[in-house]
């Protein structure tokens, strides 16, 4: 029997990376309750706040963008409209182009956007040498590898893997200590910050009202790609963007304490335009792509709601499927929970539905957004799709189950079959796949049926 | 058609509902200055008197335009910011509530001061340390601003919390008045 392809990859994982994958995300959960309980106290009120806000934000879509476009110019940003991948990355290698004809390096902040256009692949066939900047991003770029977590895209590589990497790509003598790792990439990262003539970033929030954009990190790489080089470019789904100023607090507490347990992250950078001519330094040029790929389609659909996502990842950290499977197993860039609904609400359930069933319905995905996207109703509406699409149907033995379970007829005559069947020395048909990690049922003499019949 | 055109055209927008008001805020009780040093001692930054400088003689200083002359003496004032050992700035505000720093930029405020050199010192005066973001950020202004809070870290490897990881390792704030 085949198995669901989320199941599949998490069976050939290693177990080292299980265990990477388990012990982060457990220390993330319980980072994050412990932030968020002092901040807010219970978290509720504060969720259904945000929830509303974001709420407005799509309801108000149109109207907002073309506030933001506005506020933006007024503050020297160019602002591009891109409604799919392809015309996205046409406009960013076109202004990469502009700012750099001869090539070269482009220094790239973490972006979610970025990652969801390919956009790497698209400047190194333009010519360019993009670098990822972010200490996990970094990583994943000399590994050919693909982020598998929304904020810690190395969740599942341990510091051996990282060692082996750095010391392949001669990036200093072998050492397998974090802080001499994290020294290594610094030293050798610098030299892009200083190179590079374009730096590209993504944004967590632009603020409609005054056109400023919002990019919080940790590291300072963001800060260093979007301050040093000549010309930025700032790539952002058209959902992620907040009414007003004074919403920032929330928002930004919010996804620094749902993200990593922190009650405010290292930088917020909140970026006016470029570089005023009384100012000493920053980019000469500060351009916005607002990308749809998708957006506006599932805003007019069911599964509205996943657009309050502000990618925090912590129902990554919190899914039990997430924790055993990690982020490739669902085979896009948006994983765990939160990417079983986008992937198939962005791609259709067609090509990406399979991921809808990687999930125990256990609810703790909706339990901890901080938005309050109702995640497991939506992944039961998206296996109802799939199903009546015929992308993916029940296996073998199930859908004899469900052919019984809905023909009394027949199921009574199953029953009357089963000590006959219980006599014949083959294995249970749920045996090897259902049944491999649970107890199955024995037979308790007579049937329910009879027993009710009976009762007096 | 532009995709600005197209993008627009299949967005329709449900005008009506109204949208809420800010969040206030969480309760905030206590002395400023005295949370403002806690909170910043458990990010792994400190607030210093001035005394401490003399810990810094002879290093490379890139500064402000106007931080006082009074905070550079003992330095070596070095006009590399990519190269100096310390970048020594002015904050507009503090935040006590979070241990943060909000850095506008402007005239003769070089935004990587605060960030290459491994070393930020930021000078913030006592009546400007708010309670908490929600009244700081009323103060934003209309240039680009960074709020800084704590060192630069990364937890990328294992977890492991780096400090300095592309930004300043150490952080020190004066508070004057």
């Amino acid at each position: 029997m085949s198995r669901p392809p989320v199941e599949a990859f998490a069976r050939k994982l290693a177990q080292s990376t299980t265990d990477s994958v388990r012990r982060a995300t457990t220390g993330q959960s319980q980072a994050r309750v412990d932030t968020m309980g002092r901040t807010f106290g219970d978290t509720k009120e504060v969720r259904r706040h945000a929830a509303a806000i974001k709420d407005y934000v799509l309801d108000h879509l149109g109207e907002l963008l073309e506030q933001l476009e506005n506020a933006c110019t007024k503050n020297g940003i160019q602002v591009h409209w891109a409604s799919d991948a392809a015309h996205a990355n046409e406009i960013i290698v076109g202004l990469c182009r502009a700012a750099a004809p001869e090539g070269g390096v482009v220094a790239k902040a973490k972006s979610m956007a970025t990652e969801e256009i390919h956009l790497n692949h698209h400047l190194e066939n333009a010519g360019f040498v993009p670098v990822e900047t972010d200490l996990g991003e970094f990583v994943i770029q000399i590994d050919g590898d693909t982020p598998s977590h929304i904020v810690a895209p190395i969740i599942h590589k341990s510091r051996f893997d990282v060692a082996r990497s750095f010391e392949r790509e001669k990036l200093g003598p072998y050492t397998e200590v974090p802080e001499e790792l994290a020294m290594q990439a610094r030293l050798h990262l610098r030299a892009s910050f200083k190179q590079a003539a374009i730096g590209v970033s993504g944004v967590n929030f632009a603020v409609a009202e005054s056109g400023r954009l919002v990019i919080i990190e940790n590291e300072g790489n963001n800060r260093f790609s979007t301050t040093a080089p000549r010309v930025h470019i700032a790539v952002m789904g058209i959902e992620k963007l907040l009414p007003r100023e004074a919403d920032l607090p929330l928002f930004l507490r919010l996804i620094a304490g749902s993200a990593t347990g922190q009650r405010a992250t290292t930088y917020m950078h909140g970026i006016m335009g470029p570089r005023r001519p009384d100012e000493p330094d920053g980019p000469d040029e500060v351009h916005l792509v607002l990308l749809d790929n998708g957006r506006s389609k599932v805003l007019k659909g069911d599964y509205r709601d996943i657009l309050r996502c502000i990618r925090c990842g912590a129902c990554q950290n919190t899914c039990p499927v997430y924790r055993q499977a990690s982020g490739h197993a669902y085979g896009h860039v948006y994983s765990g929970p939160i990417g079983a609904v986008l992937a198939p609400a962005l791609e259709g359930v067609a090509k990406m539905g399979y991921v809808a069933k990687a999930s125990s319905l256990c609810g703790a995905c909706e339990e901890v957004c901080p938005v309050q996207i109702p995640i497991p109703r939506m992944l039961l509406q998206l296996r109802d799709e799939a199903f009546r699409a015929g992308v993916a149907g029940d296996s073998a033995p199930w859908a004899v189950y469900a052919f019984g379970a809905t023909h009394p007829s027949t199921w009574r005559a199953g029953l009357k079959l089963l000590p006959l069947a219980e006599a014949v020395p083959v294995p249970h048909p749920l045996k090897s796949g259902w049944g491999e990690f649970r107890e199955l049922p024995h037979r308790q003499g007579r049937s329910f049926r009879s027993w009710w019949g009976g009762r007096s | 058609m532009s995709d600005r055109s197209t993008i627009l055209g299949a967005i329709q927008d449900r005008p009506d509902g109204a949208l809420p008001i800010p969040w206030p805020g969480p309760m905030f009780d206590g002395e400023l200055v005295s949370r403002f040093t806690t909170e910043l001692g458990i990010l792994g930054a400190e607030v210093v008197s001035v005394d401490r400088l003399l810990e810094l003689a002879g290093k490379s200083v890139f500064a402000d335009e106007d931080v006082p002359t009074e905070f550079l003496k003992g330095f070596n004032r070095s006009d590399q910011v990519w190269d100096a050992e310390v970048g020594l700035t002015l904050a507009d505000f503090a935040i006590a509530d979070t241990g943060s720093l909000v850095l506008n930029s402007g005239p003769g405020r070089h935004r990587l001061a605060s960030l290459a050199p491994p070393h930020h010192i930021a000078i913030v005066a006592r009546a400007n340390i708010l309670a908490t973001s929600e009244a700081a950020i009323t103060t934003l202004s209309a240039r680009t601003t960074v709020i800084v809070t704590g060192p630069s870290r990364t937890a990328d490897i294992e977890g492991v919390i780096v400090r300095g990881i592309h930004g300043p390792r150490t952080l020190w704030v004066l508070i004057t008045g």
